[in-house]
């Protein structure tokens, strides 16, 4: 079905069929979005139903300025950098250190325990600021254009291109750190 | 080794790596649907009064452990011992009224002696 179509029925009064629909549709590509930004299972599964909780909350303010898919992503994009900011003080407060959780939240999962080179990688996104994690994984997982990405960040196109070249070349800068210990 | 930018430009390397527990996504929608109905439960009354009345119950014991602390310090009738003290050392002295407004005269400043006659005799 169509984001019009959802839309469509949204509008007809049929709300709960519509907030379902919208659900299967986007819940999976939300999901590995928020999972990129925070790395963690338990955390994007709890920024998810938060998104959702947030969307049927604010359906009725959607004007449909923006397409669906980029709205959706605007909130959970939102969702996910109040997130990171809140766990960075947090982890600041308690005079932890932030890198370490998340490195230690990398680590539980199966798939990447033993591959260096991919905890080079995502070790270097943890150490990104909140927003440039998330330019840099919509453009280098999802290969998200630009365009569609300054209307989920509400950035010009242009400057996403060099934070985009900033947050590739910190990456690349930490992983050789990291593989040529 | 290779370069680190053509081992970023590798497409297995552009794949998320991450797993995801088994039958997840299918779950999504009854757990979103069971934080909404959560959030839009009213909340009872009983809940709605717990931190009143738990503020006042700590108020309470707040102001039980400050009025004990002084009645066992006994601060508490110490200003009505002093002012039992002071009665008792001024009934000792003898002294006529005439000898009384004398001292009174030669001890304060005019102006204060003034004042003093003005609240005792009203004028």
């Amino acid at each position: 079905m169509e984001e019009s179509d959802i839309l469509c029925l949204y509008r007809n009064g049929e709300r709960h069929q519509a907030f379902n629909l919208m659900m299967r549709r986007y819940s999976e590509s939300l999901y590995w979005h928020l999972r990129s930004m925070v790395q963690c299972h338990e955390d994007a599964d709890d920024l998810l139903q938060n998104t959702w909780l947030r969307v049927w909350n604010s359906l009725d303010t959607f004007r449909a300025e923006s397409r669906l898919y980029t709205w959706l992503y605007r909130i959970a994009t939102n969702e996910a950098i109040t997130f990171l900011n809140r766990s960075r003080q947090r982890a600041m407060i308690s005079l932890s250190s932030y890198t370490r959780e998340v490195y230690s939240k990398i680590a539980e999962d199966d798939n990447l325990g033993a591959d260096r080179i991919q905890l080079a990688l995502q070790h270097a996104i943890a150490k990104l600021p909140p927003r440039q994690k998330a330019v840099f994984t919509m453009r280098y997982y999802d290969e998200m254009p630009y365009e569609d990405m300054a209307e989920i960040l509400e950035v010009s196109a242009s400057s996403l291109k060099a934070s985009y070249h900033h947050a590739r070349e910190k990456v690349e800068q930490s992983m050789k750190n990291e593989l040529d210990r | 080794m290779k370069n680190i930018g053509d081992i970023l430009d590798d497409k297995k390397m552009r794949t998320r790596p991450f797993s995801v527990p088994e039958g997840y996504f299918e779950t999504v929608e009854a757990r979103v649907h069971d934080r909404i109905e959560a959030s839009q439960r009213r909340p009872s009354l009983v809940a709605i009064l717990r931190p009143a009345v738990l503020m006042a119950c700590m108020f309470l014991i707040i102001g039980g452990i400050g009025y004990g602390t002084l009645k066992l310090t006994g601060s508490l009738d110490a200003r009505d011992r002093a002012a039992e003290q002071l009665e008792a050392n001024l009934r000792g002295l003898e002294f006529t009224d005439e000898e009384a407004a004398t001292f009174l005269e030669t001890e304060l400043s005019p102006a204060a002696f003034e004042e003093m006659l003005a609240v005792a005799y009203q004028y």
